[in-house]
């Protein structure tokens, strides 16, 4: 998992780092069982996949798609304004 | 450093605009502190903008003449580049006539000139003022005085130091040589990470909805890590009752805490005897363990390690994933996390005595993106790349370092050469008497410091409220 950024300057890191079943799978698990976070809930909205090729009997897909998160409070889960203000 | 919990302040509690000062402890800091709007204000001129080293690039980041990269030393603006003479130079971000930003992009790389679009006034790569459109004006009419001194309307510069290939900047005159200012323990444990030159995987910014110093603070928690890290104690990656300590400098700016990770087998109850909530009924193994594979280059079985410098700068050892991290404050409630990961360039010699350990010497940081279509594109990046001089692909091109730096290179090699193993502390280190003492002083403060601030929350500083 990466950036559009870091692809067009040919830097290889990810973000997330899967390259066999049983890293994502482990993601999965640590996700589900494993993990502390803030409640959230995701809603993914896909895009329309576009064939892009196809070669011996094996096609080549791209689908864009959106991940939103959403947080307890109904925010997005990104930065918000600071709501604190200095109390004594 | 353990600040204890009983030890009040004597003198009288100072004055603040939320009330006096809690006398109660040192280990007691206020909540308004990480609230307060004119509080962030201050720190941000008196800590970031003051007699501090503030990380701003990596010398990867900029090998020719000409490449930069824009950052930030609190919330200045600032350009970072390479000039002719191979010298980094720092200058804000900010033209000199209307305060735009000279350049908007985070990084690239100029002929000679930076130039501002908005009037197209032009800064060579020190940051003086060269060019202003419409100088003398137009058929006689307008432009600048006939006095007018170019000299005198440059954007601030700042003072450039590099350091194992990170690149720091002060606006201080007075800021002290960068190994003075990080002290050697923290130095020792900087050089041991960053011992070959290195090469930038990717870089990654989170924004993060807190105070900056929460997360400078965090950092510098190792009492959070396994208790809310819960994969680290459920996988049996990490432990808190595993060996390891916490060095500060004498001024408590800059830290290095460690892991130390012993292969295990007789002590295997370890887990189960700490009796927290991570380690769950039935052990929980991951499917894959092979993205923790590192190499033990060292013999010190240092598993971890997270190294800070004042007041923005962490460098991440954490198994075989090599990071810097920049706190970038946006607002009193607000900051981005940077993260360039990055690589070692070369495996270490053959001559170099911790090579004959390494089984596979450069997996550390190793990090791969798969799948056929994205190497691909990296393939196709960098040829487009190639063809296009002057845009920075570090793959293709020699590291070019300063005269001074090309110590870096044998550095891992010298660090070892006739020292115990995890005692390697700076370059100075080639007088073995005096490293054998610093190992000795260090071993003691290390071993007291295991104790003491690993267990419980005794040596961070606690938030409370003065209400």
């Amino acid at each position: 998992m990466t950036t559009a950024d870091n692809v067009a300057q040919g830097l290889e890191g990810g973000l997330i780092y899967a390259d066999t079943r049983g890293m994502l799978e482990d993601r999965i698990s640590s996700l589900r069982k494993v993990n502390i976070y803030e409640r959230q809930r995701y809603r993914h909205i896909v895009g329309l996949p576009v064939v892009l090729g196809q070669a011996n009997g094996a096609a080549d897909v791209e689908t864009p798609f959106l991940i939103v998160r959403i947080m307890r409070d109904g925010d997005d889960g990104r930065c918000s304004p600071p709501a604190a203000t200095a109390t004594r | 450093m353990d600040i204890r919990h009983d030890e009040t302040i004597h003198e009288a509690p100072r004055l603040t605009p939320h009330g006096p000062w809690p006398r109660i402890s040192l280990a007691r800091v206020p909540y308004w502190v990480y609230q307060d709007e004119a509080n962030y204000k201050r720190e941000m001129q008196r800590l970031f903008e003051a007699a501090t080293w503030n990380f701003v690039c990596l010398e990867a980041d900029i090998p020719n003449k000409g490449d930069y990269r824009t950052n930030h030393v609190g919330v200045l603006p600032v350009i970072v580049v390479r000039d002719a003479d191979g010298a980094i130079n720092c200058f804000e971000n900010r033209c000199a006539h209307r305060g735009a930003l000279i350049a908007f992009d985070d990084g690239g790389n100029v002929q000679n000139n930076f130039k501002c679009i908005y009037h197209a006034w032009s800064y060579d790569l020190a940051g003086n003022l060269r060019g202003i459109a419409f100088e003398r004006g137009i058929n006689g009419l307008g432009g600048m005085p006939k006095d007018f001194q170019r000299e005198t309307f440059s954007p601030r510069k700042l003072r450039t130091t590099t350091l194992c290939g990170l690149v720091f900047a002060t606006l201080s005159p007075d800021t002290p040589p960068i190994e003075e200012y990080i002290g050697s323990d923290v130095l020792g444990r900087i050089k041991r990470v960053l011992n070959r030159p290195i090469r930038v995987m990717g870089r990654f910014t989170q924004p993060l909805p807190n105070n900056w110093k929460l997360y400078v603070e965090n950092v510098k928690d190792t009492y959070h890590a396994s208790l809310l890290h819960t994969f680290l104690a459920t996988f049996r990656i990490t432990r808190l009752t595993q060996g390891g300590g916490v060095l500060v400098s004498p001024d408590g700016g800059n830290h290095s805490s460690y892991t130390i990770a012993i292969p295990e087998g007789a002590n295997a109850t370890a887990y189960k005897d700490q009796r927290i909530r991570t380690d769950q009924d039935g052990h929980f193994a991951l499917a894959d363990p092979s993205v923790l594979e590192s190499v033990e280059e060292f013999g010190d079985h240092i598993q971890l390690q997270i190294l800070s410098v004042f007041p923005g700068f962490i460098l991440q050892q954490i198994h075989n994933c090599l990071a810097v991290r920049q706190v970038v404050p946006r607002g009193v409630g607000k900051m981005d996390l940077v993260l360039d990961l990055f690589r070692l360039r070369r495996r270490l010699a053959r001559d170099e005595p911790a090579a004959a350990e390494a089984a596979e010497p450069g997996r550390a940081g190793r990090l791969h993106l798969h799948g056929r279509r994205l190497r691909r594109r990296l393939r196709a990046a960098r040829h487009r790349r190639r063809r296009r001089p002057g845009v920075g692909d570090q793959d293709g091109r020699q590291h070019r370092r300063k005269p001074g730096n090309a110590r870096h290179r044998s550095l891992g090699a010298r660090l070892l050469e006739g020292l115990p193993r995890a005692t390697w502390a700076t370059e100075g280190a080639a007088d073995g008497r005096r490293a054998s003492r610093r190992a000795e002083r260090r071993s003691t403060r290390a071993s007291s410091t295991t104790s003491s601030s690993r267990n419980g929350p005794s040596c961070s500083t606690i938030p409370a409220s003065t209400r």
